[in-house]
Formats: structure tokens, C-alpha cells, sequence
């Protein structure tokens, strides 16, 4: 009974296992899309309380360096000091902000600003998940961005949360020119045997270049603009080294943005003035 | 109900996961997703550790499944079959969790979420350059790392699963009566 039972159950196990791998990309995409949907609540509320207790281990550390401070100042120059403190706090945030608030206004692309809410766990990919979706006009393969440069573009959707696949990730491979040459070539991380992961910030490599390409340490990889997915211009890291190889040149890059310590970012909808979006 | 409990139990674990991090050191991720799984997989009966394993392993490839280009380095649904693999593997030492012999599973629940990485790390290699693997110090930490961290975890895990059990008079893993 026991074995006919087990039987059955692998039957059932195999049937609906070929049932997922047959699914068309559209229901596979549809399905991916609910799950996130279903996910992401979760993954806000969650970067919600991960942000408080991160803010509340950083106020205990302010609090020891505080209480170090008191054993050498007179008490009431402690509170003006604390007081200080407690301000410059804003301050930084104001002019986080504000520098966002700037980017955004200032840059030719349409943005949609995003929060990080969720970072892969897996070992070998490397993928975000951010608080926008299709009802803020995201949509797949659209750029995201900072600020600092180039993060990824997005893969999956849903209405109010999608994935990012960063810039770290092996699969992610982007169109690159070197400011003030005429040197393009393809970037994407350097491997070096090892897979990436979101707990490491990458070298990058640009490859395909001239081979005595006259390049040097400190010069600006930018966005080509070749493809249809990141439009030109946009920073992606420096030059740190310039290999010339059998065939080619390469140039190792390092990246413009701290990958492992995301927290917004923007997703280019389109340009600004144009009717529509990229 | 038990298995309902464990499903619930893995959607919370895959949702903590992405703010649990790195193993500092290790740079290897915290998976909690496929231990709760392996306990799972240990305590129940084979159709309840095929149906962990396929719930499992869908709500992974639905949250990482990312084709680049139309191409994926994992068939849709490849993760399943990975579980299942596992999971018939710690469900054959299953007599021996019903002997309260528990701290074995903690055990080859570390070892084989190591195997998880490690095969999912493969694949990957051979899908993205055929013939060009080699192993670096850092996938051996990464593949061992959360291997480690899983069988730690396992520990508390195993013994929560037992003392519920008995309280709810589920079942008693040394009296075999799930």
C-alpha cells in the first residue's frame, strides 16, 4: 500500500515537473510576475524593518562613542555635542536627497526613482528587487541607474516590484566607449574563475579593444549606446589597467558604483522630451 | 496540515534569506530556504518531501530565474529536479531520523545544501564556458560556507521540529509515527 502510494505520488511529482518545463515564456513570465507580486509586500516590509535595526545598531555605535566622550567633556557639552550630531544626521540625509532630488531633475533621461528592498541569496547570481513595477511604467530591459553610474536593467516585473539584474552579474554585458578615444568594446565582470555573487564588488573588464589602444589608468568608461538597452553616455567605472593581449586590448575597470551597497536607484523610462519611451 | 506548515515555514525562510547576507569571511550566502527543506524532507513521508520539493524549488526559480538574451544558465523548473534529488536523498536516511538519531540529519543537511551549491555552480559554469572549470579557493568557501552555516542552523531547526511534534502529538520521530 505504502509502495503504491509512493508511486503515485512520484507519478504526480513527474507529471507536474514536465508541466513547468514545458510552460511557454509567456506563462512562465506570468507566473514569475504573480509570484513577485506576491513576494514583494513582504520583501518592503521586510527592508523597512532591516533599515530600522540597521539605523538602530548605528545609533548604538554613536551611543559608545558618545559615552567614551563623556569620560573627557563636561556633561552639558556632551548633550550640545549630541545635539550636533543628531543634526549633522539630517544634514546628511538632506543632502543625500537632495543630490538624488538634483540627479533626477538634472539628468536628459526620464527616472523613476526605487528603492532596494530585497537582495538575491544566491551564491552564483546577482540580482536586486526594487520597490517599482509596471504600474510606475517600468518595464523589462529598461536601464537602472545612480547617480555614481550604470547598476543593471531590469529582468522581471510585476505591478509594484521588479527584479534588477546588476551590472556584477556574469550575464549582464554592456556596450562600452573610453572618454576621449574612439576605443569601444564590450564590459562585463571579471570572472577570473570564480562566479559573482551580491556580496562581492567586481572588477570589470573592457574587452575587445584596440590592441595598443593608448589608454590609461583614470580615464571614464561610459554607455556606447550600441544595443537598445542602455542609451550612451552613462558612467559605468574607470580604468584601472590596461592589458594588450594576443589579439586584442583589455582594459580592467572598476566599477563607478558600490554594488554592494545599494539602496536607491533609478530606472530610465525614457528621454526627456521624446514621445516615447526606450 | 505538517506539510502545509513546512511550506509556509520555506516561503518565510527564501524571504529572510534576502536580508540575512553573507557569511562574513566565507562571502557564501545564508540559505535558509533549503535547510527547512532538508528537515523537511527528514521527518516526512516521500510524497510530502516531493511535494516541499517542488514547491521549493518553483518559488526559487520563480524569484531567479533570469534569462539574459532568451538564454538562462537553469531550465525553469531545474530547480525542482535539484530538490528532489537532495530531498530523496535525506528522505532515505529517514529510518534513522524516526530513531531520534536527529543530529545525523543536521549533519548531511549541511553536506548536502553544499551539494545544491556546488551542482548549481556546475551547471552554471558549463553553461556559461564549457570546459573551463576550475576551482578557486573562493568557490570552495562559498560551496562549504553555507554548507556549514546550514548545518548550524539545522541544529535548532531539528530540535523546534521534534519538541513541536511531540507537543502536537504529530509525531514522536522515536515512536515512527508520523
Amino acid at each position: 500500500m505504502n509502495r503504491r502510494a509512493n508511486l503515485i505520488a512520484i507519478g504526480v511529482f513527474i507529471a507536474a515537473l514536465i508541466g513547468v518545463f514545458v510552460l511557454s515564456p509567456h506563462n512562465r513570465q506570468r507566473l514569475q510576475s504573480a509570484f513577485l507580486g506576491i513576494v514583494s509586500p513582504f520583501l518592503k516590509k521586510g527592508s523597512e524593518v532591516d533599515s530600522r535595526w540597521k539605523s538602530y545598531r548605528a545609533g548604538l555605535k554613536k551611543l559608545d562613542e558618545l559615552e567614551a566622550e563623556n569620560q573627557r567633556l563636561k556633561v552639558d557639552n556632551d548633550q550640545l555635542r549630541a545635539t550636533n550630531q543628531a543634526l549633522r544626521g539630517v544634514e546628511a540625509e538632506n543632502i543625500r536627497i537632495k543630490s538624488a532630488l538634483g540627479y533626477q531633475g538634472g539628468s536628459p533621461f526620464t527616472l523613476v526613482p526605487a528603492h532596494v528592498i530585497g537582495r538575491s541569496p544566491s551564491n552564483w547570481w546577482s540580482t536586486i528587487v526594487i520597490d517599482k513595477g509596471s504600474v510606475d511604467l517600468v518595464q523589462e530591459e529598461m536601464a537602472v541607474v545612480t547617480p555614481d553610474g550604470l547598476v543593471g536593467k531590469v529582468v522581471n516585473l510585476s505591478e509594484h516590484s521588479s527584479s534588477v539584474l546588476l551590472l556584477s552579474d556574469e550575464n549582464c554585458k554592456v556596450a562600452g566607449t573610453v572618454e576621449g578615444t574612439k576605443e569601444q568594446g564590450i564590459v562585463r565582470v571579471e570572472v577570473r574563475g570564480q562566479r559573482t555573487s551580491n556580496s562581492i564588488q567586481p572588477t570589470m573588464t573592457l574587452n575587445f579593444l584596440t590592441r595598443f589602444a593608448p589608454l590609461r589608468a583614470g580615464q571614464k568608461v561610459f554607455t556606447s549606446g550600441a544595443g537598445t538597452i542602455y542609451p550612451p553616455g552613462i558612467l559605468i567605472g574607470q580604468i584601472v589597467e590596461f592589458k594588450s593581449r594576443e589579439l586584442d586590448g583589455q582594459a580592467i575597470i572598476e566599477p563607478s558604483v558600490d554594488i554592494a551597497a545599494l539602496s536607491d536607484v533609478f530606472v530610465i523610462t525614457g528621454m526627456k522630451g521624446a514621445t516615447k519611451s526606450l | 496540515m505538517v506539510t502545509l506548515s513546512f511550506i509556509i515555514a520555506m516561503f518565510a525562510g527564501l524571504l529572510l534569506q534576502y536580508f540575512t547576507g553573507a557569511v562574513p569571511g566565507f562571502g557564501s550566502q545564508i540559505l535558509l530556504l533549503p535547510v527547512i527543506f532538508l528537515c523537511g524532507a527528514a521527518a516526512l513521508p516521500v510524497w510530502s518531501m516531493l511535494s516541499l520539493a517542488f514547491v521549493a524549488g518553483l518559488m526559487w526559480d520563480c524569484l531567479n530565474y533570469t534569462p539574459v538574451e532568451g538564454r538562462a544558465d537553469f531550465p525553469f523548473g531545474g530547480t525542482i529536479l535539484l530538490y528532489a534529488g537532495i530531498g530523496a536523498l535525506m528522505n532515505g536516511l529517514r529510518p534513522l531520523y524516526l530513531r531520534g538519531l536527529w543530529y545525523i540529519h543536521a549533519v548531511v543537511a549541511g553536506m548536502l545544501t553544499s551539494v545544491l551549491v556546488l551542482v548549481e555552480f556546475i551547471i552554471i559554469t558549463f553553461r556559461r564556458e564549457p570546459f573551463a572549470l576550475i576551482w578557486p579557493r573562493e568557490i570552495w568557501q562559498r560551496v562549504g560556507g553555507s554548507g556549514l552555516v546550514a548545518a548550524v542552523i539545522a541544529v535548532p531547526l531539528f530540535l523546534i521540529l521534534n519538541w513541536v511534534g511531540r507537543r502536537a502529538g504529530l509525531f514522536n520521530p522515536r515512536h515512527a509515527a508520523i
